[in-house]
């Protein structure tokens, strides 16, 4: 697979690019790369090819907020609450949670040594 | 005026427990809001450890589609360590996907058979599971939680008698599902119930993304089985099963028509294990690192697997996405505007499985 | 309509497809994989099935020579079993009865090749020999062949 690293502004002009194309979002993977988070964007574009594109948001910035998809593709919902609060990245127009209770804050976050 | 009505985490109609409160206006939904968690484990905090024992671990997510969980992570895991299986190995996971799909596709036509109050075609279907399941103790030592992948490929053998067996197998359930189509699609009853109820256009259908039968019943063609193919389905001959009218018939139809495509995926399978090399599972010389991912088709709908490994015995992340956290989304614009007493009908005809969703 | 007919027909006047399954037990086929045993005469020792099993549920203890095996942990997946070099643990297919109390088993080694029970073997015959003064030149040896056979 092979991954194009691009900023915010670009990801919502591709988004819609995509969506009026047919293609369809397979779904938004978080994970924690030691000094930032990535959050990975993975779309299925024609028989056998795929896209993905990433964010990368640094951990020491205080939390700043990406805007999300989900004003654009409805099925974003679920993946997206799941990435704020599994690793504490704000994310606008959705509710932080959807999983788990409130007292428990970012678990797969990986704390440093 | 407006009322609020709970449709709980435990109610009847569902087997686990999910969250959907209403608002309601006299009979008719006007709002719904669904809310789950109630069966979280934090799985995906546990696949940080050896990557052999996270096969075992894979299949427990869910215990109908269990030999599509260990497939896809052993396709994941395989692939960042850029390993290939032998033929046989591959054989023989497709031949217990496709029986996985038989047993699967049974019990959701007769769990929607009991939420519309038909109990006595509920039993006839399971009993036609157990003869499947029977097949799968005999090939592999255990009804679910087979326990038969390891990432480099399989443990258990089909021999020539056992291979015998299963063509008999194929011919008695024929037979048997023969009779269960006439039963169901010729019933007058059955068909004026779940004509016209939960209705999914098809340009909502393609908003939201939705995978699986639900799809296929809307008259969107998506089948990962040919539009991504693995294992060895593109030597095969099959064509997708879609059909045009949208609501809650379409989809049990399309079960129901998903049950001979597979009786006949086993009988072109079963031949191609003649003549190959008794290798079973291939040694890796390097240790997983990169990431990779890798998606099957189970029965209710594309499964997808995303691993990244850190050089070392342990994985530093594994990802799960199911099909019923792409469809749970979508009960939201099909319920409002409905009857109260149809929810129950449309929320099972959706086959959820919230094991799989809240992992 | 006229195929459920039949069926309701042909159910009324057939036996039953259940049976009565306390009284009559049920038979698994060949096979499958219930209850884990141990075999005494073949462990070593080594410890690979306590490093292997998913479930936490072995315990080796070389100073007592016994290996530990939580019944009612263990998930029945069959890893220990490919993993042993020994070929000493096998699967049967009689599953234990449901109790109110949770099931350990001990099993005893007593297979002279283990590497622990040589050392203390060796180490036993070393004290012996020394503590006994009669032809010293004779009885060590002589207690070296038979430990190796």
């Amino acid at each position: 697979m092979n991954v194009k690293i691009i900023t915010q502004p670009e990801l919502q002009d591709i988004a819609r690019r995509l969506k009026g194309s047919g293609a369809r979002l397979i779904t938004i993977v978080g994970t924690d790369a030691g000094a930032n988070i990535e959050v990975t964007y993975f779309f299925h574009t024609g028989v056998n090819k795929t896209e993905e594109y990433r964010i990368i948001v640094p951990k020491q910035g205080g939390n700043e907020e990406i805007s999300g998809i989900s004003h654009i593709w409805p099925a974003a919902y679920v993946a997206e609450n799941e990435v704020s609060e599994m690793f504490g990245v704000k994310i606008k127009d959705v509710p932080g949670r959807f999983f788990l209770h409130e007292s428990v804050t970012a678990p797969l976050r990986r704390k440093a040594p | 005026m407006r009322s609020t009505i709970q449709f709980g985490p435990q109610h009847p109609v569902w087997i686990e427990p999910l969250r959907l409160k209403l608002t309601m206006d006299g009979e008719i939904v006007k709002d719904v809001e669904l809310e789950a968690g109630y069966v979280h484990r934090g799985l995906e905090k546990k696949f940080e450890w050896d990557y052999n024992k996270g096969a075992y671990l894979s299949e427990r997510i869910c215990g109908i589609c269990t030999q599509h969980h260990s497939t896809c992570y052993c396709l994941a895991v395989e692939g960042t360590m850029k390993l290939e299986i032998t033929r046989r190995a591959a054989a023989i996971r497709t031949i217990m996907l496709e029986l996985e799909r038989l047993h699967s596709h049974l019990l959701a036509i007769g769990l929607t058979l009991e939420a519309i109050g038909f109990e006595n075609l509920f039993m006839l279907c399971f009993r036609n599971r157990e003869i499947v399941l029977d097949v799968f103790e005999r090939t592999t030592g255990n009804r679910v939680l087979h326990g038969i992948n390891i990432v480099g490929g399989v443990t258990r053998n089909i021999g020539p008698e056992m291979a015998k067996e299963i063509m008999d197998f194929c011919d008695v359930m024929e037979k048997r599902c023969r009779d269960l189509e006439s039963m169901i699609t010729h019933s007058y009853t059955i068909r004026e119930r779940m004509k016209g109820v939960g209705v999914l256009t098809k340009q909502v259908a393609i908003d939201y993304s939705v995978v699986g039968p639900i799809a296929r019943g809307s008259g969107v063609p998506y089948d990962v089985r040919i539009d991504a193919p693995y294992l060895l389905y593109n030597e095969l001959k099959l064509k997708p099963i879609v059909e045009e009218s949208c609501d809650v018939w379409a989809r049990s139809v399309v079960r129901v028509r998903e049950l001979f495509q597979s009786i006949d995926l086993i009988r072109q399978l079963v031949p191609l294990l003649e003549g190959l090399p008794d290798e079973l599972a291939a040694k890796s010389k390097t240790l997983p690192e990169g990431d990779a991912f890798a998606r099957v088709e189970p029965p209710r709908g594309e499964l997808f697997y995303f691993a990244r490994g850190k050089k070392s015995k342990e994985m530093d992340r594994i990802k799960v996405r199911t099909s019923t956290y792409a469809n749970g989304p979508a009960l939201v614009p099909v319920i409002k505007g409905c009857h109260l007493a149809d929810v129950g009908v449309i929320t099972i005809s959706y086959d959820p499985c919230i094991g799989c969703f809240d992992r | 309509m006229l195929k459920i007919l039949e069926n309701i027909i042909r159910n009324a006047l057939s036996p039953p497809y259940t049976s009565k399954y306390p009284y009559t037990p049920y038979n698994h086929f060949p096979g499958t994989r219930a209850d884990v045993v141990f075999d005494g005469q073949k462990c070593i020792l080594c410890g690979l099935c306590q490093r292997s099993c998913p479930a936490d549920c072995i315990i080796i203890h070389k100073g007592e020579e016994q290996v530990e095996y939580l019944n009612t942990q263990c998930i029945r997946c069959g890893y220990c079993v490919r993993v042993c070099p020994t070929n000493a643990i096998s699967q049967n297919e009689v599953y234990t009865k449901p109790s109110k109390e949770k099931l350990t088993i001990f099993t005893k080694v007593t297979n002279e090749n283990a590497p622990v029970i040589k050392k203390r073997k060796a180490a036993e015959a070393a004290a012996r020999s020394a503590s006994t003064p009669e032809a010293p030149g004779k009885t060590p040896a002589t207690d070296k062949n038979e430990k190796k056979g």
